[in-house]
């Protein structure tokens, strides 16, 4: 199986799966939330069902929560 | 005037060219801009659509004679009480995905000081597709915890300041210490950005 680093972790992914696909596969939602994808920054407006895991890739979430 | 003398020429000449940009000008943003401009920086671009509200008084740079007034225009009197010379560029309006970009366009680096998750949310993603760095804040709600609130870079222009995960709540409001400590990494960063330092 192939895998990413998720959030510091090797996890295994399913070959063609999309970045979005995983995600929720993994009970995690996109919502407010900074994706860094091999150093790129996404959110929710990308076309995360577009965008297809390869193996080693590097995933980590960022939670961004309200007050100022 | 110059308000920072204990900068050398080059830092000095460096910071009072670059031009800072503050989305938001509650808790994080009226105090990141007091700090910025003490550090020596003195052009900005500020926006905000709100007025002063006696609940603002627990964390933000305003003043109760203040209350009901427009908070870009309240925020310069005060910042004009620490330096006269200061050049803002205020709009006083709602920031959304399609004029953000337009409006900061000319800053070196743009600080993300809004309250709601999805205004924050929505700048880092209005800005992601530009050069400019951004200065975000997120976790800062209640007491305690200091050292749980730091900076983070992500990819290689975000910068993500707070704990990531004290919203705020019923149980979890927002208050001067934890919030001024998020503004004060905010400016820190955004002056480490600016003259190349680490941040």
């Amino acid at each position: 199986m192939p895998k990413v680093i998720l959030n510091g972790k090797e996890t295994e992914f399913t070959a063609g799966e999309s970045l979005l696909a995983f995600l929720q596969s993994r009970q995690f939602s996109v919502k407010n939330m900074i994706l860094e994808w091999n150093g790129q920054i996404l959110t929710e407006k990308d076309p995360l069902g577009e965008l297809r895991l390869k193996d080693g890739d590097t995933v980590d979430l960022f939670s961004i929560v309200g007050g100022g | 005037m110059n308000v920072n003398p204990y900068l050398s020429a080059a830092q000095q000449t460096i910071l009072e060219r670059a031009k800072v940009g503050v989305a938001g000008l509650g808790g994080l943003g009226s105090n990141v801009l007091s700090h910025l401009m003490r550090s020596g920086v003195t052009h900005f671009v500020a926006a905000d659509f709100d007025v002063v509200s006696q609940s603002n008084l627990n964390r933000q740079f305003y003043f109760a004679d203040q209350i009901g007034q427009k908070k870009t225009s309240a925020l310069a009197e005060n910042l004009r009480r620490i330096n006269p010379d200061i050049e803002l560029e205020l709009h006083d309006c709602l920031l959304t995905e399609e004029n953000i970009p337009e409006i900061f366009k000319n800053c070196d680096v743009v600080v993300e000081a809004f309250d709601k998750a999805d205004a924050k949310t929505m700048l880092i993603a209005a800005l992601s597709k530009t050069n400019i760095p951004i200065v975000a804040a997120s976790g800062l709600a209640g007491f305690g915890r200091s050292n749980d609130i730091r900076v983070r870079k992500v990819g290689s222009r975000l910068y993500l300041v707070g704990d990531l995960t004290s919203g705020i709540s019923p149980e979890l409001a927002p208050a001067s210490p934890r919030v001024g400590i998020a503004a004060s990494i905010q400016a820190n960063t955004v002056i480490a950005i600016l003259l190349g330092l680490e941040a």
